[in-house]
């Protein structure tokens, strides 16, 4: 099995340790017993393999060493967020002081050094956290460099400012495999084919966010980007997928709410009937897409919204006129109804997973 | 092509996207800026007044353009028709790209009248000309009545306070109101040049105008909404700085005294319609 990237050689080593510890198990009860040079051969080529992957990629070979990990990669985060933002104050705090030739040379210096300094770490560091951080620190002094300039020299705020920050978010979250970077880039985007699609509709673009169908098109768009091969990266087609939902169900819910905001030249209670349709029906497929392709990430999203539909209608329809008791009860049981659908859904899942290699 | 989607290769693009955006951005600053002006204006502090308010962390200084709009009501205030221009009728928000309801009903009527979006357009700001003149004579009307209404009753203390109110409005409209008025919206600048020809006189700048409902008694009716122009705040380079940065250390805001205006600045807006301080001169 050929490894190409960091989450590959960690989802080895995970099952190297899952298999030690079933072997263990296993040998313990006598199912099985392995003769003394197998045991060593076994052991040999698992330590070789650990090292090797060790040595590569920088991965977790153990519980501890992934604990550890994980308390980096809060360090690495909020240290992340906490060098952009002191970067944004920094500049603000002094930018006063400057000429427009020194503060247009900051401004345009800024982001190239943060880059250069990203660079050169990421090719010496196997880890990456120092890479994510100064990624983030890069993409925040591009930010501030285009935003500076819209005041500097008084410019019409534009849309286009979301393509290049998303651009750039995203050429750095693929060199550097950081996820916080992905989703920079995501949001970034999101923001800029909903501004252009609100445009379309001929709208000024910094009010996209008051016809909550202008999200639609990047939700597909999104949801259709893992469909290119996301092996290499860590997490990144979860991220899409997510990102895809949201950008879907929140506008729907808002819709079906208060479909005065909606685009479609309908009576505001039809808008809300259809998109409390559009609500059920896309949510239930989002679980059982999810289910029938491995998604754990689509059937959770498709799960809650599923459910915050459901729930918002019961308040619509029951909460005035039912007494508080019965009202909850029926939360409740439908809760109960939900579960016991899921445990079906999952009987028949494990099931068909039981039929297939026969 | 393997090369390019290696990390090095994304890391050059990064570069790549750098550079080409800064070039692209500060292009577009001097395109603005090349050429004759599109406006060349000068404006006091009346209309660029200095910031009410400073953050102690944000060394830069930006003035905020104070402009207004003549309200359909002859006895508005001078601010009480903030942003509902006369002039912008139904029949000019359909110039606009608006599409206009005959009959746009109540909200009770079940007739479902959707509130369109603000669009961009190209607003014209006249300084010092017949709409502030306009404003000045609606405030001296507004004491005349104001006084007449004193006359026949001298002991009522609330038309004594009228007055009052009046003779300041009238003292603030002659010496320290604004007079930059928003009196046109086209979507062809050139158009608009073409009425308002005067460079000097007349500001043709981007902005946002909405439509909206008045909701009366029996209907609703339309009515136009200036919401903001697009440059609001016009940044001070530090070359233009040392007059405005005495001021804000000696007092930081006159606005409560009335007084009359400190500063003269002169004003242009490029080919972009985006403006920028060519100087600023002290008032004597």
């Amino acid at each position: 099995m050929s490894i190409r990237s960091k989450s590959e050689a960690q989802q080895r080593a995970d099952q190297i340790a899952s298999f030690r510890s079933e072997l263990a198990i296993v040998e313990g009860e006598q199912v099985l017993t392995l003769s003394d040079s197998q045991r060593t051969a076994l052991a040999d080529y698992h330590t070789n393999l650990l090292a090797g992957l060790s040595s590569a990629y920088d991965i977790d070979t153990d519980r501890r060493e992934k604990q550890l990990s994980l308390g980096m990669k809060i360090a690495s985060f909020l240290g992340a967020l906490g060098l952009a933002a002191s970067v944004f104050f920094l500049f603000y705090q002094f930018w006063g002081r400057f000429g427009t030739r020194t503060q247009v040379l900051i401004l345009m210096a800024a982001p190239l050094l943060a880059l250069a300094v990203t660079m050169s770490v990421s090719q010496r560091e196997k880890t990456g956290y120092f890479a994510k951080l100064l990624g983030l620190v890069s993409l925040a002094c591009f930010v501030l460099n285009l935003s500076m300039f819209g005041q500097i020299f008084n410019m019409t705020p534009s849309e286009n400012a979301f393509l290049v920050w998303a651009v750039l978010a995203f050429l750095l979250a693929y060199a550097a495999d950081a996820r916080l970077l992905l989703a920079f880039g995501i949001i970034s985007l999101a923001g800029f084919l909903s501004a252009k699609t609100g445009t379309w509709s001929g709208c000024y673009w910094i009010y996209f966010g008051e016809r909550p169908e202008n999200f639609f098109p990047v939700a597909v768009l999104l949801f259709l980007a893992p469909l290119i091969p996301h092996h290499r990266f860590s997490g990144f087609a979860a991220i899409y997928r997510v990102f895809a939902i949201l950008l879907f169900f929140i506008p729907v819910l808002i819709l079906a709410n208060w479909g005065a905001v909606s685009y479609l030249n309908l009576d505001r209670d039809a808008v809300e009937a259809i998109y409390q349709v559009v609500g059920f029906l896309v949510s239930g497929a989002a679980i059982w897409v999810g289910i029938k392709r491995g998604w754990p990430d689509v059937v959770n999203t498709g799960n809650v919204f599923f459910t915050i539909f459901l729930y918002t209608k019961f308040y619509d329809w029951w909460w005035d006129w039912m007494p508080k008791y019965l009202f909850f009860l029926v939360i409740g049981l439908t809760a109960i109804l939900m579960l016991l659908i899921f445990k079906r859904l999952r009987r028949a899942v494990s099931r068909s997973r039981q039929e297939v290699p026969a | 092509m393997k090369w390019l989607w290696s990390p090095r290769g994304l890391f050059a693009l990064g570069f790549s996207v750098l550079v080409a955006t800064n070039i692209a951005v500060l292009a577009g600053v001097a395109y603005n800026r090349s050429g004759t002006p599109e406006t060349l204006i000068t404006l006091s502090e009346r209309e660029l007044p200095l910031p009410y308010y400073r953050n102690e962390e944000d060394s830069g200084l930006a003035l905020h353009v104070d402009w207004r709009v003549l309200g359909a009501e002859e006895d508005d205030a001078p601010y009480r028709s903030w942003g509902y221009p006369a002039w912008l009728t139904a029949d000019k928000l359909a110039a606009l790209g608006f599409q206009i309801n005959a009959d746009p009903g109540l909200e009770t009527d079940g007739n479902r009248t959707r509130t369109p979006l603000p669009k961009a357009v190209f607003i014209v700001l006249e300084n010092n000309g017949p709409a502030y003149r306009e404003a000045l004579r609606r405030a001296e009307q507004a004491l005349a009545r104001a006084k007449d209404r004193l006359r026949a009753d001298r002991t009522d203390q609330q038309r004594q306070e009228t007055v009052d109110k009046a003779a300041k409005r009238l003292e603030r409209e002659r010496i320290s109101a604004s007079r930059l008025f928003a009196v046109d919206a086209g979507r062809d600048p050139a158009r608009l040049r073409e009425t308002f020809a005067d460079r000097a006189r007349f500001i043709i700048a981007r902005g946002l105008v909405k439509l909206t409902y008045d909701y009366g008694k029996h209907r609703r009716r339309v009515q136009g909404y200036i919401q903001r122009l697009s440059v609001e705040d016009i940044h001070v380079p530090l070359a233009q700085r040392k007059l405005l940065d005495a001021l804000i250390a000696k007092d930081r805001s006159r606005r409560e005294a009335d007084a009359p205006p400190r500063y003269d600045i002169a004003l242009a807006y490029g080919r972009r319609f985006e403006p920028w301080i060519v100087s600023v001169k002290a008032l004597n």
